[in-house]
């Protein structure tokens, strides 16, 4: 059976013609795979390496050194917070230490979010920040945290 | 164009051809570069950053590994900012490094510690505490992983790539939790995983035979070749000659041969050296029991059994683990002076001889093959073909058969099945190492011989290279003759009773 569907097939075959090695395609494979598959699962891996061609110890390299690609299957809701310098001075830590209280009130397992913290998010101006998904919002503070939480459902 | 450059290292000129690095250059000079990531066998990967040099004009310290010397290029090793960037280099490798040297198999031989020792940066300035990460990882029937150990500088990650084109380890996770490793619980099981522990700088990878056995500077080295196959590979026998025991052996570099590596299998031809696996002293089977005799007594048995019988009725029995020079001293006795001219090959009856799996190891298991069938060739004035010759021997009803034995016994699993065909013949003298072969019924005599690593001499591989056994160990067991010195004292004993007969 194929790892993958019939458009991804396609789309990752593209890709690897893009290059002039098949091993500098893994990045944009990956993000393919992510995109379509929500996280990257080992049989992804290894099908790379079984119908592509390509070794699953390069792609596993890759997909261990970045830390935009999941490597678990995901919570519907995910933090990305800033943790760099600007937000970091404007009192990221202390709102994170919030998510993670508001994250802990929930059943084991029944946690909607998970909290990642990620270098610079390019909006400065709005420190602290901060993305849910792809929703972004300025100005996260230990005030008004919870109730941005509590619009996720 | 000139082929060659020539450049300053150290206010010393050096000339190497175009295109070579600084660092090989270099190490042609003997001039010490520190390094971790560099190996001469693998590619350069530069990124352990530890062979610092000064360029006269460069804004700042190169990396030798991947610097090309070029013409007039003024290089220094040993100004304040190489020996501060050592020290900032060593600092930043040992941060997570557990420097666990007093329960490390790797101390003695490890460059973090030779340079750690030579660098003398013994503070750390680190206050916050070190990175754990997976000790003790089975990652193959032969090696053991300490990932806290490890510096990453991916030569193994190299060797797999490159040497057995395996590609099983990379580098997972980043920073300081980079970790060294196999795709899942995947196991590196191909003939070359030691050459992992060679190429390893630090205790990363250790060997799980040699694991615990041994502080390596208890350890003697010699010079030898591997004796596994045809293929002769240079080699260093590592012994203690206090306690007569062999613990391992490694590559030597060779690179008309076996270049920097060695297959595993090499590697155990030293488990059949040791005292237990030897045959202690002559035995002689006298009135059916069998006896510890003085080696001199168990010759002349033989000698006066040949005289009995006659040379046309004795055989030699001859398998291609000697020397050229034993072969030269054993068929000149028997054969020249004695008159045998009944010669047969042992060897497997059914092999691969031609195979090669690509790197190193071939079909055919025996380390001598051309240096015997060249040695038959004189005595018998013509070209034998190479094959298994012991029932073409027993077929002609000798009365006395004389054999060397294969000395390595799982390239010769065969051996012991073999004797057994030699059962009714009266007298049979095995030359051999193994204590095994006492074990089997219908022989007359056993003559302990040395092993390889304990004589000198030459083999002659696949391809006739002249490939040489430059020094040896004294032999485990004391009583033990190599060919050369038996074919002497026989010769010697029947002297003595010629000249008590002629009295």
């Amino acid at each position: 059976m194929e790892t993958f569907a019939r458009d991804l097939r396609e789309k990752i075959q593209s890709e690897l013609t893009r290059y002039e090695t098949p091993r500098s395609a893994i990045l944009p494979i990956l993000h393919l795979i992510q995109d379509h598959c929500e996280w990257i699962q080992p049989m992804h891996v290894e099908g790379l390496e079984r119908e592509f061609g390509l070794s699953r110890v390069h792609v596993q390299e890759v997909a261990t050194f970045y830390s935009m690609y999941r490597l678990e299957p995901c919570k519907p809701f995910r933090i990305l917070f800033c943790d760099n310098l600007v937000c970091a001075m404007m009192g990221a830590e202390g709102v994170m230490d919030k998510i993670r209280s508001h994250m802990a009130s929930f059943p084991t397992d029944k946690c909607p979010f998970s909290l990642q913290g990620v270098p610079c998010l390019g909006v400065c101006d709005g420190a602290p920040a901060m993305l849910v998904n792809k929703e972004r919002h300025l100005r996260v503070n230990r005030d008004n945290v919870d109730a941005i939480l509590a619009s996720y459902k | 164009m000139a082929d060659t450059v020539t450049f300053t290292l150290n206010d010393k000129n050096v000339t190497v051809p175009k295109g070579w690095t600084v660092m090989q250059a270099a190490k042609q000079a003997q001039v010490d570069i520190p390094h971790f990531c560099w190996h001469p066998g693998l590619s350069v990967a530069g990124v352990c950053r530890f062979c610092m040099v000064h360029v006269q004009g460069a804004r700042k310290l190169e990396i030798a590994c991947n610097l090309q010397a070029t013409e007039g290029m003024i290089v220094r090793t040993d100004t304040p900012e190489v020996k501060e960037a050592h020290k900032w280099g060593l600092e930043f490798h040992l941060i997570n490094h557990p420097l666990d040297c007093p329960v490390c198999d790797q101390a003695g031989e490890c460059g973090l510690q030779d340079f750690y020792m030579q660098v003398g940066k013994y503070k750390s300035q680190m206050t916050r505490p070190k990175v754990l990460k997976p000790k003790a990882v089975d990652l193959g029937p032969r090696l053991i992983l300490d990932t806290e150990r490890c510096i990453l500088c991916s030569r193994c990650v190299r060797f797999e790539e490159e040497v057995t084109k395996t590609g099983a380890l990379g580098i997972f996770d980043r920073g300081d939790r980079a970790i060294i490793g196999t795709y899942g619980e995947e196991k590196i099981e191909h003939n070359y995983q030691e050459n992992l522990v060679d190429v390893c700088p630090v205790g990363a990878f250790t060997s799980k035979k040699f694991r615990f056995k041994q502080r390596v500077w208890f350890l003697q080295e010699k010079s030898s070749i591997c004796p596994g196959c045809s293929t002769g590979c240079k080699i260093k026998v590592h012994a203690r000659t206090d306690r007569r025991t062999y613990y391992r052996v490694k590559p030597e570099i060779d690179e008309t041969v076996n270049g920097f590596w060695m297959c595993d299998k090499g590697r155990d031809t030293i488990a059949h050296l040791n005292r237990e696996h030897r045959l202690p002293q002559s035995q002689m089977r006298i009135d059916g029991k069998k006896q510890t005799v003085p080696t001199a007594q168990a010759l002349e048995s033989l000698r006066r059994a040949i005289e009995t019988a006659g040379a046309e009725e004795t055989a030699l029995l001859v398998s291609a683990h000697y020397t050229v020079e034993e072969y030269e001293a054993f068929f000149h006795y028997f054969c020249d002076q004695l008159g045998v001219t009944k010669v047969y090959q042992w060897r497997a009856e059914t092999e691969d001889r031609d195979s090669f799996d690509g790197i190193l190891l071939r079909g055919d298991e025996n380390p001598n093959t051309a240096g015997l069938r060249a040695a038959m060739r004189r005595v018998k004035g013509r070209t034998v073909p190479i094959k298994n010759e012991i029932a073409t021997c027993v077929s002609k009803k000798p009365k006395v058969v004389v054999a060397l034995c294969p000395e390595v016994p799982f390239t010769s699993p065969w051996f012991q099945e073999d004797l057994k065909q030699l059962a009714g013949i009266s007298h049979v003298s095995l030359w051999t190492c193994r204590y095994e072969a006492t074990e089997v019924a219908g022989i007359t005599s056993w003559i302990p011989m040395k092993g390889f690593a304990e004589k000198t001499g030459h083999f002659l591989n696949y391809e006739g290279a002249k490939r040489e056994l430059q020094e040896a160990f004294p032999s485990a067991t004391a009583e033990a003759l190599s060919v050369v010195e038996a074919v002497q004292q026989m010769a010697a004993i029947a002297t003595i009773t010629t000249e008590t007969a002629t009295l």
